[in-house]
């Protein structure tokens, strides 16, 4: 176990320096990064002192240490955009509001996905099943910043009963939300439902019926329990995609959480952010399917890691 | 590569060498027939075929089709509903948006733009993706743990954010915006692939083939690539599916095809600003990219559904 957690470990740093890697050549090598960050209008002054700063006006490879050296140390440099402040603390300060953003829409999907799963797989072939596999396919073919779209045209403009953007209260969490949830309620019922499905066939739940339980008891007890386990394990690797997700619903809705920072930071080339951004993601999502790996190692004891 | 000589037993014949190699997904004209017949009784693959068919021919024959210039501004006729809503003008069937274009004729160029991305990327991807898989799972070791290792790091990340950032360095425009999802999309087809080639590696036709000299390439070519092709459709269609959106999402939010030609991202971008004054800007080409991607994916189902059932959905 612990030699299986190390060594995961140390991938996950590999990837993590992988991708920061990947990021910084693109960045140097498809033209001059300290234009791309300077206004059009800006003079050759304002680009000798930009290059000083940046301090690209180092040789290639001295400048590849530094910024490695500076990352491990949490130090991306400061923002562009917000000047003085640190890139790796705006993100910092950014991500409550993403994650209050993913874990409602988290709950959104779960409250909904496990009863329709679970109806759908017991009573196959069913209007619950239907509406099921109705769900799936549009969940899955509907782009999210179209459903972001459509909700604030009815909710906010034509109803005008649920605030178009922003963070201020209750109220302005639903659209997002709902928005993210809904393609995470599509898969994650897809999940259940052939869990279940799997699960039901199983000699231990004929055993259950044969001995005379009431079917009640044995979808909820003897199932259900042991079809939660693949779809636990989704629902930790969901939290990353729903970070993913965020970022396109963030906008839109201009929440103001990691995704809308880095969509805001990308249009006018606050490279140190966008960098920083990358990076914390990546962390963020390498912890997660960690923590992922090592539950699942505790929820079935038949799993050896390593 | 190891192999175990008491195990194997040459048959004598050679076609019989070829016939115990078969894989065991069945191939032929008679499952082809087969295919053809599930295909016309389910209905929803059908559904698909006929959706992608439609948006292939309106690609192509976009300049016949559309009623008007997709670029022309009739600024006289701006935000023009479509025609069941009242104050529809019958020049502009589906309406028009902000700058007084015709909407329909800007949905009909959009697929071109939705396809070619949509089905270049997923090729791009797919031959990638089939290159390291073959090589990951036939040579093994080394290879294996560094193509593996970038599987891994790739499926870790949030795709759309790296997506948007490489296009936003790149700077955006159509070969970027393909080349950053063609490239970035490999994972699920390496994956299978290798996989499969894993699996197929060991078994009596790759040995004996080994065994009478044919050169390492020809192997992975003629013996190899064949037998674990047929699950690459599949992976493919939900790839083309996926990558539509993604283009979408990129041109929408700004940074990837440029706002100048029409797509659907930039259509539903357009309207973003008029939700009020014009829902129909934004609502159509959104149903044009579900109707679509629907349609691609109601047949990779049954693409599924007859080659592998193994696979599920990726990304």
């Amino acid at each position: 176990m612990t030699r299986y957690l190390v060594s995961r470990l140390i991938q996950s740093v590999i990837a993590i320096i992988g991708i920061m890697v990947v990021v910084f050549f693109i960045l140097r090598l498809t033209g001059d990064p300290v234009w791309l960050m300077l206004p059009p209008e800006a003079t050759q002054e304002d680009y000798e002192a930009m290059k000083t700063f940046l301090g690209m006006d180092r040789p290639l490879h001295e400048q590849f240490l530094t910024y490695m050296w500076n990352a491990a140390q949490g130090d991306f440099g400061k923002s562009l955009r917000f000047r003085g402040q640190s890139a790796l603390g705006l993100v910092v300060e950014r991500f409550p509001a993403t994650i209050e953003l993913a874990t409602v829409a988290l709950l959104i999907s779960i409250t909904f996905a496990f009863p329709l799963g679970i109806i759908a797989a017991v009573k196959r072939h069913s209007i619950w099943d239907n509406v099921a596999s109705i769900l799936a396919v549009i969940g899955q073919a509907m782009p999210n910043f179209w459903l972001a779209l459509m909700f604030i045209s009815i909710f906010s403009v034509q109803l005008g009963i649920l605030p178009t953007s922003g963070r201020s209260g209750v109220k302005s969490i639903i659209l997002p939300a709902l928005t993210l949830a809904l393609f995470n309620l599509a898969r994650t019922t897809r999940i259940v439902r052939s869990s279940m499905l799997e699960v039901l066939g199983e000699d231990y739940v004929r055993t259950a019926r044969a001995k005379g339980l009431r079917e009640r008891a044995v979808v909820l007890t003897h199932a259900m329990r042991n079809a939660m386990l693949p779809v636990v394990t989704l629902i930790g690797l969901d939290m990353g995609t729903l970070l993913g997700g965020a970022v396109v619903t963030e906008t839109v809705f201009a929440w103001p959480g990691i995704g809308f920072l880095a969509i805001g930071s990308i249009y006018v080339r606050d490279f140190p952010v966008v960098q920083a951004v990358v990076f914390f993601t990546a962390l963020f999502f390498v912890v997660i399917n960690l923590i992922v790996d090592v539950i699942y190692s505790f929820l079935d004891p038949r799993i050896r890691l390593g | 590569m190891k192999m175990n000589p008491q195990k194997t037993t040459l048959p004598d014949n050679p076609a019989e060498i070829e016939l115990s190699g078969m894989a065991p997904r069945a191939t032929g004209l008679v499952q082809w027939r087969r295919a053809w017949a599930s295909l016309v009784r389910a209905r929803t693959p059908l559904f698909g075929l006929i959706v992608i068919v439609c948006v292939i021919l309106v690609a192509l024959f976009a300049p016949l089709l559309a009623p008007h210039n997709p670029e022309n501004q009739e600024l006289r006729s701006r935000l023009k509903p479509p025609f069941w809503v009242e104050g529809s003008d019958p020049n502009y069937i589906l309406g028009t948006d902000a700058l007084g274009r015709d909407l329909l004729s800007r949905l009909i160029y959009g697929a071109r733009i939705s396809l070619l991305v949509g089905f270049v990327t997923a090729g791009i991807s797919g031959v990638v993706g089939i290159i390291l898989g073959l090589l990951a799972g036939y040579f093994g070791g080394l290879v294996d743990s560094l193509i593996s290792r970038l599987i891994d790091i790739q499926l870790a990340f949030p795709f759309v954010l790296l997506a948007l950032t490489l296009v936003a360095i790149l700077g955006g425009g159509l070969l970027n915006v393909i080349l950053v999802l063609g490239i970035g999309g490999w994972m699920a087809f390496a994956r299978i692939i290798r996989v499969d080639t894993l699996s197929l590696k060991h078994r009596e036709f790759i040995i004996a083939a080994h065994c009478l000299g044919v050169p390492t390439h020809r192997i992975i070519l003629r013996h190899i690539l064949p037998n674990v092709l047929a699950p690459m459709i599949v992976i493919g269609s939900f790839s083309v599916s996926t990558n539509i959106i993604y283009e979408a999402a990129l041109t929408f939010l700004g940074v990837g095809v440029s706002a100048e030609i029409p797509t659907w991202g930039s259509m539903l971008a357009d309207g973003r600003d008029y939700l009020g004054t014009g829902w129909w800007i934004s609502t159509l080409p959104g149903l044009a990219i579900m109707v679509t991607v629907i349609g691609i994916n109601f047949l990779g189902d049954w693409f599924r559904d007859v080659l592998d059932p193994r696979i599920g959905f990726s990304r």
